[in-house]
């Protein structure tokens, strides 16, 4: 597969995120489908310089919505893996800065 | 929290303030415009208004925070800053500059002052009062014009003499063809000409001035061509300038017979017994209209002289606004004559801003009186009882209801139109009081002795000088909203 610098494949931005991230010291990410909790952890220590403490993942069901313009149109939007990122007190990724 | 002001007067009547603001208060309303934006926008995953700071800073940029942080801080501060410093505003200041890099930040801020209006020695004026008397000549002009409206037509088979009604085959062509090729500058048609007696003064006459006089001794049949050149002030606008010649065709001539100006023409006006009753009543309505003129002058030479001796110092976005409203006034007119604003400025070839510089002298003239107006108002402590007020305001109603119907007269009557009203009334008759104390002073300084008079002087007023009184307050009450 792939390297190591693929696992992560974007910030997660939400005001569900955005609580973890200021008040249980979480960060969410979507990762790439067939990462795995050790790959995650390696990935965001490599990359953001933190000592990460656990890992959690979830894998996001696709949902089915419909267009926007005809309504009866049924649209099926995919899934994503979301991984939930513990990291040890007292540090922090600035997601919305990006990489280091 | 406090504020460093600095104070700078500028030439045209506005203030300069530079503030400091503590940085403090300038990042706190940064984080509040960043709340009031988040309520305004729609960021992706979170609910309206929840966004944090950082986020929405991410989505609109720094500059949109800071622009709305600014507004907050002034809104905060600019009350505060006013009282501080002392200064009557007339309107809105405006932010000039942001010194944010200094530490603290410097706010620069464009304040225009509210008009002041020092008078001169207004109780020292004196303007002779002079009454333009009626005429034996005036009557005899306003007779001789109902005459001519009452001339019989009789066709006569002569020469055309002066004072004939004549009615020509007219065309006229340009001798160079205007740009669009036409040549025809008057298309063919029959005309009536009224061929003026030679004293008669012409400059209106159609379409030139001595034009009538040259049909003088044609028969009926016969042609004549002659040539013209307009001058550059002709007063038919689509005339001026050209070069033309006219080829006439007399097609007949009749003869004006005025009426004798006698008692047998009188009756036949009307309810008159006779020539005498008919002048009497010429005169009276002559004098009375002379009268009224030059009240009216009198009391626009004395409001100049006062205008001409006070020193009157308003901000430019006074004069921008009183533009603003002539011109939106001029609006309704216009659409009397079922034009509107568009197609008036294209039929006379000028832009907006054209229009708005050339009304400005004369708007700039209306301000000041008005302003001088109220000025002496305060200064000789006139003041209208509410009473007085409910009286004239009880009359206009009355007035009101016997011109229109029921509905209508109720629809005037809510809410604001009468507020309105009453307001229009109030400043009409601080007015119309002002000027006629005006009047005493100027008429000899008995304004001690008159003082127990003025109850008399004022009903006299109100009578006869509402039309001009009427357009100066309507000017006043919009200053005043």
């Amino acid at each position: 597969m792939t390297s190591i610098y693929d696992v992560l494949k974007r910030p997660i931005i939400t005001e569900k995120s955005n609580y973890q991230n200021t008040k249980l010291n979480q960060v969410a990410f979507e990762v790439a489908s067939e990462a795995t909790k050790a790959m995650i952890k390696d990935a965001v220590e490599l990359m953001f310089d933190v000592t990460v403490e656990r890992v959690n993942v979830t894998n996001v069901p696709a949902k089915r919505t419909r267009r926007w313009q005809s309504r009866r149109v049924k649209v099926r939007r995919s899934g994503y893996k979301k991984a939930i990122v513990t990291l040890t007190e007292g540090q922090n990724v600035d997601v919305f800065e990006g990489v280091k | 929290m406090t504020l460093k002001v600095e104070q700078k007067a500028l030439d045209d009547h506005q203030v300069r303030l530079t503030v400091e603001v503590e940085a403090e208060q300038l990042s706190v309303a940064r984080r509040k415009a960043a709340r009031q934006i988040a309520g305004r926008i729609k960021v992706p995953g979170f609910r309206p208004g929840k966004a944090p700071y950082n986020v929405i800073e991410k989505q609109v940029g720094p500059e949109a925070i800071q622009e709305e942080a600014l507004d907050i801080v002034l809104d905060d501060i600019y009350p505060k800053l006013l009282e501080e410093s002392g200064i009557d505003p007339w309107g809105a200041g405006t932010l000039e500059k942001v010194h944010e890099d200094k530490e603290p930040p410097v706010f620069e801020i464009r304040v225009p002052l509210s008009p002041t209006v020092e008078l001169g020695n207004y109780q020292k004026v004196r303007i002779p009062f002079k009454e333009k008397p009626v005429t034996k000549k005036d009557i005899q002009g306003v007779i001789d014009n109902l005459r001519e409206q009452q001339a019989v037509l009789k066709p006569v088979e002569r020469e055309a003499q002066e004072g004939d009604m004549v009615y020509v085959q007219m065309s006229a062509e340009r001798l160079k063809p205007d740009k669009d090729g036409e040549t025809a500058l008057i298309k063919e048609r029959r005309y009536p000409v009224v061929v003026e007696a030679k004293a008669v003064d012409a400059s209106n006459e159609w379409p030139y001035p001595g034009f009538s006089r040259a049909l003088i001794g044609l028969k009926a049949g016969e042609e004549k061509q002659l040539s013209h050149t307009f001058s550059k002030d002709s007063e038919f606008e689509d005339l001026r300038g050209e070069a033309a010649t006219f080829q006439i065709k007399v097609d007949e001539i009749k003869d004006r017979v005025l009426p004798e100006g006698n008692d047998e023409f009188a009756k036949s006006l009307g309810e008159y017994a006779d020539l005498a009753a008919l002048e009497a009543d010429i005169k009276n309505s002559l004098t009375e209209n002379y009268e009224q003129q030059s009240k009216d002058d009198y009391e626009t030479s004395i409001v100049e002289k006062v205008v001409a001796d006070s020193k009157i110092k308003f901000p430019p976005q006074m004069l921008d606004h009183e533009v603003e409203h002539y011109i939106e006034d001029l609006g309704p007119q216009l659409a009397q004559q079922g034009l509107d604003m568009d197609t008036y400025l294209k039929t006379r070839q000028i832009t907006m801003q054209d229009l708005k510089d050339e009304v400005r002298p004369s708007v700039e003239e209306r301000l000041k009186k008005s302003l001088t107006i109220m000025e002496v108002s305060r200064q000789e402590k006139i003041e209208v009882s509410e009473q007085a007020i409910q009286e004239l305001v009880q009359a206009r109603v009355q007035r009101l209801q016997e011109l229109t119907s029921e509905e209508e007269t109720r629809k005037a009557l809510t809410g604001e139109a009468l507020q309105g009203l009453v307001s229009r009334t109030m400043t009409e008759e601080v007015i119309n009081r002002t000027l006629a104390r005006l009047r005493e002073i100027a008429q000899g300084g008995k304004a001690e002795a008159k003082a127990k008079d003025k109850t008399k002087a004022e009903t006299k007023a109100e009578t006869t000088d509402k039309p001009k009184a009427k357009k100066k307050a309507t000017t006043k009450t919009k200053d005043k909203e």
